[in-house]
């Protein structure tokens, strides 16, 4: 195996990673935003907001992560709108992430017991404090490990960011791999995958080891 | 409108409920005057707590008048309401206290988040009411951390802490293990000896004996019979009332 070729193209994979970063930390951020809004709405007891807010949501989380890239950045000069691979990508996972995400709000916040509502009501409190301070915390807490699967998903799909020209660890795996096969003859694909699976690799383990510490931040301070 | 010569807090003329086509209130005529304690009873279904719920606008009515110091208030807006629920407060079966809130945020959240008190003057006035609830020193527990009997008397002091006029206790005690029940009837009992108006929906025939000034007797969603708790327990009028009472004895 041959690790100096890792060590050559540093730089190159380091630009890679910065774009992988990117996308995900603006498709979460995105779809964290979009997991709020949407999945509030989807629980509001007007009709006329909830049902086209649920079936927006059921359609994008309908659509496989590609087809919904590709008819983005395909489509999108279609509706006057030019997006580069970077920004097509980003929509794309905030779309789809937030689609995902407000399902999984809709949920939390569907099982918090009726009570608590009426409990707050009963205060004197108005909807907004009571949606704010009582139901969105308590509906937050138990989703935090779906939603941490999720984030998992979106890290994973930063790579999808290859199939329509964005320079991010993959593509620039098999940028590095055709290179050094063509000006050194031989696939030097195992060192190059292997090496792009444990950046991978360890970037999932920091992350997960990041929410399990903020679920038992969280835990400690409710004892539930 | 008899607005000066009325003495009723609350009142109600002919209150209609409906949970869709399904009629629960059939014309209930109900009042109760400053400082008194008025305890419902009823068998399950009765509509007891539909109809002390309507009383603080948790349900909406169908019929009827609610009148709150003789002004109508059935067809009040949600938001004016509010003001409204300050002064009429509400204990539930099932405490529902905020689970991710310590006791003493779940006491002082509402009137500082409504603007009622500072932030100092709602944790002194909180710190005074456990201490009057034999709680003082929970301060900084969790609900999940207390005791049913416990949660409900932290309950009973959320509502105290916006000072109201009226308090309604949907049947307090029901959720409770036995040996619980009777220090939560105690600072019911104590709480409203010094004259504070409360309806009482709950089960306690001895509690109601001891600390009701009229027991008002529920069935399929009408008042059938209401009197003094000695003539109600031992010589009631209407034949419904009678087995009622011998079931609960
Ligand atoms: N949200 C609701 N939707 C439809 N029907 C309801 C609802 N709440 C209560 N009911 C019905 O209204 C009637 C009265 O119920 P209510 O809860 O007021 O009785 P209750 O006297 O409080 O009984 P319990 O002693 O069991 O608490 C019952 O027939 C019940 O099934
Ligand atoms: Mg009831």
């Amino acid at each position: 195996m041959n690790f100096d070729l890792i060590l050559e193209n540093r730089d190159f994979f380091l630009r890679a990673a910065g774009y992988a970063v990117v996308i995900f930390v603006a498709s979460t951020m995105a779809a964290m935003a979009l997991s709020l809004a949407f999945g509030s709405l989807a629980t509001v007891r007007l009709k006329l907001i909830r049902m086209p807010v649920r079936i927006v949501i059921e359609v994008f989380r309908d659509i496989p992560q590609v087809v919904l890239l590709f008819f983005i950045f395909f489509g999108a000069p279609a509706f006057g709108l030019q997006l580069g691979p970077l920004q097509a990508t980003i929509l794309c996972l905030s779309l789809w992430g937030g689609a995902n995400g407000a399902e999984i709000v809709r949920g939390g916040i569907n099982a918090v017991p009726r009570h608590q509502f009426e409990s707050a009501r009963s205060l004197g409190l108005g909807s907004f404090s009571i949606f704010v301070a009582i139901i969105l915390p308590q509906a937050l807490r138990p989703v935090i490990p779906a939603y941490a699967g999720l984030c998992n998903i979106l890290m994973h799909s930063t790579s999808l960011g290859a199939l329509v020209g964005v320079v991010e660890l993959l593509k620039s795996g098999q940028i590095v791999i055709d290179r050094a096969s063509y000006y050194q003859g031989g696939s030097p694909g195992l060192t190059v995958y292997g090496f792009i699976l444990v950046v991978y690799f360890i970037a999932g383990l920091l992350m997960n080891a990041g929410i399990r510490g903020l679920e038992r931040h969280l835990g400690r301070s409710s004892k539930r | 409108m008899t607005q000066n010569l009325d003495t009723a807090v609350i009142r109600t003329i002919g209150l209609e409920k409906y949970y869709g086509i399904h009629q629960v209130l059939f014309g209930v005529d109900f009042s109760i005057t400053e400082g008194e304690r008025v305890v419902i009873m009823g068998s399950s279904g009765s509509g007891k707590s539909t109809f002390i719920r309507c009383l603080n606008g948790l349900e909406s009515t169908q019929g009827g008048h609610i009148q709150f110091h003789g002004r109508d208030i059935e067809a009040l807006a949600e938001r004016d309401w509010r003001p409204l629920r300050r002064r009429i407060g509400m204990v539930f079966q099932d405490f529902a206290l905020f689970p991710h809130m310590t006791v003493l945020n779940n006491l002082t959240f509402a009137p500082v988040r409504e603007g009622l008190m500072k932030k100092a003057a709602a944790e002194e006035r909180a710190l005074a009411l456990l201490e009057r609830v034999k709680l003082r020193g929970k301060e900084r527990s969790f609900p999940s951390q207390l005791s049913g009997g416990q949660q409900q008397r932290v309950a009973i002091v959320r509502s105290m802490m916006m000072s109201p006029e009226v308090m309604l206790f949907d049947e307090p005690t029901s959720a409770l293990d036995p040996e619980t029940v009777g220090e939560v009837l105690a600072i019911i009992q104590d709480l409203t000896s010094e004259g504070l108006t409360s309806i009482i929906v709950t089960h306690e025939t001895n509690f109601a004996r001891k600390c009701a000034n009229r027991i008002v007797y529920m069935d399929a969603g009408k008042i059938v019979e209401e009197g003094s708790p000695e003539k109600f327990f031992t010589s009631p009028d209407t034949e419904r009332a009678r087995s009622f009472i011998a079931s609960h004895n």
